[in-house]
């Protein structure tokens, strides 16, 4: 089950429709056929989605028995898992930390998704490509970035 | 009145900072395009917050500039790695790589470039042939066309993505959900905002874009174990023999000419089209089992039908405002960002914007072949940069990118978000193009569907009677029997 993309699918789809589906029903008016409220339109692509995602969820068990014609999807959390944390502690870090300090950390954790891992190299690198960013970004585009918590280019 | 408009166009075009600004496109375009692993939409995602801080028209040609190097840059992975950079390149594989191996990678990426630059010439004047009319009769849509025409849009881009038809059209519904996420127009109500302060305006175009692209993209690429051959050798021989130039000048030709049909469709785009030209090519050869042996006809062919059909495709971008295939709509989402939103009204109303646009596209296609025949060593020496260096590098673009648009760290981790989400769908098979697509059409059909609804009086039946909003539909109709067509043939 856990492998069947099209159930997987099927379930993800029918999950956003039938969300949609329920908050606008509860939170804005419908209005009429010839005055459309703000919860119609997003009513009626919930309710799309919902019957596709139905319609791709039943169609993944109709064929999931042997005569499976789809390979089964196989996860890999690591390299999504770190790329998504890397740019979190990048947001979060930006604020607080200033550029230079969030490129750091996000260049380590992004490293971290990859097959191999070597710290000479991933320091280089994000030694390498900070210098780039904050000249390209900082001096050249004149982004208002902090480079080190209250350092600011003028 | 054409040669009034074009010499408008390249008078905005010609100044010496505009000039600069489309090499520096073109250069950087290519530069991150021909990246093993960056495809033309990732590097298109990642560079254009760097045109954000320019006036509207350096930047729009700046960025078509980024598009066509970007778009010349997944060409040439494709002949030296095997690895197209997106669909529509996938054709030229087959035979450039040939080449390559064969020791005639020069030829084919000469090839390559000037069958392009050969169908952007024509393109770029087709568009100025054909935009004005086609911008003048959009006038005469109401509501009910433009429903129609974005309904056929979003159908066909759904159904003639590769893959699964349904999902494509749950990708799109899933899409035009996105862009209602915001306040709503006529009620200022939030929608599905969750007090966000951040959403009331909308999920920005960059978070989704560079998410469902850049993002979910190099999740993919960590782990797929598969080592890819690079061609890192010397090119002996860069150009063409007269012998190549006689064998491609036709191909290139009929590319052109079936690009340019397929690039005015919306939702089909190049990837189609460079399919059907290669195809024709096959069926009109004497001897069509040198195909897929590296015969250079299947070189000029797609790349000219591809490049040709990526600039036709800007004809119902720029004169309806309805964007044909993914890269376009990053294109509209980026033009929207700078205050042009394309449309009949565009033309009319900035035609220096519009001319010069134009006429940059045209300069920029030249700037390809001026800069990379002569650097083509350099993109070659490119290609042998390790992943593990790029992908680090890429996602800090896609933060500085997303962060700046705002100076907000929300986006950062929207972007985040629909990165995760980006690579879940692609794992179970949903292309993420249609998503887009539906995302930036999403706020334009729902208020034209109101509009339609208020003055038919809530009459539908407006959509069947309106002989233009009738074809468009009966349009969307032949593109869902193609979809239904072979379920029923199996059941028969």
């Amino acid at each position: 089950m856990l492998g069947n993309k099209d159930f997987l699918a099927g379930l993800v789809f029918l999950a956003f429709g039938l969300a949609a589906m329920a908050i606008a029903d509860r939170d804005y008016p419908m209005g009429t056929i010839v005055h459309m409220g703000p919860g119609n339109f997003p009513a009626a692509l919930g309710a799309i989605l919902a019957f596709l995602g139905l319609y791709l969820a039943a169609r993944g068990l109709w064929n999931a028995p042997p005569g499976t014609r789809m390979a089964p999807v196989t996860w890999d959390w690591r390299p999504v898992g770190c790329i998504a944390a890397s740019m979190l502690a990048f947001g979060f870090l930006m604020p607080r930390l200033g550029l230079v300090g969030a490129l750091v950390v996000m260049f380590v954790l992004a490293a971290l998704g990859g097959r191999e891992f070597r710290w000479r190299e991933v320091l280089a690198l994000t030694a390498v490509m900070s210098a780039f960013a904050v000249g390209v970004f900082v001096y050249v585009l004149k982004l208002p970035f902090a480079l080190f918590p209250g350092f600011h280019v003028a | 009145m054409l040669l009034e408009n074009l010499g408008l166009g390249f008078g905005v075009a010609f100044s010496a900072a505009n000039l600069a600004y489309c090499f520096a496109g073109v250069a950087l375009g290519t530069l991150i395009g021909v990246l093993p692993g960056i495809t033309p939409l990732v590097a298109i995602g990642m560079l254009f917050p760097l045109t954000f801080t320019l006036p509207p028209i350096p930047s729009l040609i700046m960025l078509a500039g980024i598009y066509y190097g970007a778009q010349y840059g997944g060409s040439t992975t494709s002949i030296l790695v095997n690895l197209p950079g997106e669909t529509g390149a996938a054709v030229t594989c087959i035979d450039g790589y040939q080449m390559a191996r064969q020791g005639r990678a020069g030829p084919a990426l000469a090839v390559a470039a000037l069958a392009s630059f050969f169908a952007g010439c024509i393109g770029t004047l087709l568009i100025a042939l054909l935009g004005p009319p086609l911008g003048e009769w959009a006038l005469e849509f109401g509501p009910w066309e433009y429903c129609a025409l974005m309904l056929m849009g979003l159908v066909a881009s759904a159904v003639l993505a590769h893959g699964d038809a349904v999902k494509g059209v749950a990708m799109v519904a899933l899409g035009l959900l996105f862009g209602i996420v915001g306040t709503d127009v006529n009620s200022g109500w939030q929608r599905y905002t969750f007090e966000v302060p951040e959403l009331y305006d909308g999920i920005g175009f960059t978070v989704i874009a560079v998410g469902l692209f850049a993002v979910a993209e190099i999740a993919q690429n960590l782990e797929s174990r598969s080592p890819r051959e690079v061609f890192t050798g010397k090119i002996p021989r860069l150009m063409p023999s007269r012998q190549d130039l006689g064998d491609s000048a036709w191909p290139a030709t009929r590319g052109t000419v079936v690009g340019a049909l397929f690039g005015v469709l919306p939702g089909t785009g190049p990837a189609l089209s460079s399919f059907a030209a290669y195809m024709l090519e096959k069926k009109l050869a004497r001897d069509p089992e040198r195909f897929g042996r590296g015969a250079i006809e299947g070189v000029a062919a797609p790349e000219a039908a591809n490049n040709a059909a990526a600039q036709t495709g800007f004809i119902p971008t720029l004169t309806l405002g309805i964007p044909g295939s993914a890269v376009m709509t990053l294109m509209v989402g980026a033009m929207m960002m700078h205050g042009f939103a394309p449309g009949p009204n565009a033309i009319a109303e900035k035609p220096e914007l519009f001319w010069g646009i134009v006429a940059s596209m045209w300069i920029g296609n030249l700037m390809l072949v001026v800069l990379n025949l002569p650097l083509i060593g350099l993109w070659v020496r490119l290609l042998s940069v390790p992943y593990r260096w790029l992908f680090p590098s890429i996602v800090m673009f896609c933060c500085i990118g997303n962060y700046s648009v705002n100076n907000n760290p929300v986006d950062v981790y929207l972007c985040a978000a629909l990165g995760a989400l980006g690579y879940v769908l692609a794992k179970l098979d949903c292309e993420p193009a249609p998503l887009l697509l539906g995302y930036v059409l999403g706020p334009l059909l729902e208020e034209h569907l109101r509009r339609a609804m208020i003055l038919g009086r809530g009459d539908a039946t407006q959509f069947f009677t309106r002989p233009i909003s009738l074809a468009f539909m009966i349009g969307t109709a032949l593109v869902l029997a193609v979809m239904v067509w072979p379920v029923l043939r199996r059941r028969i």
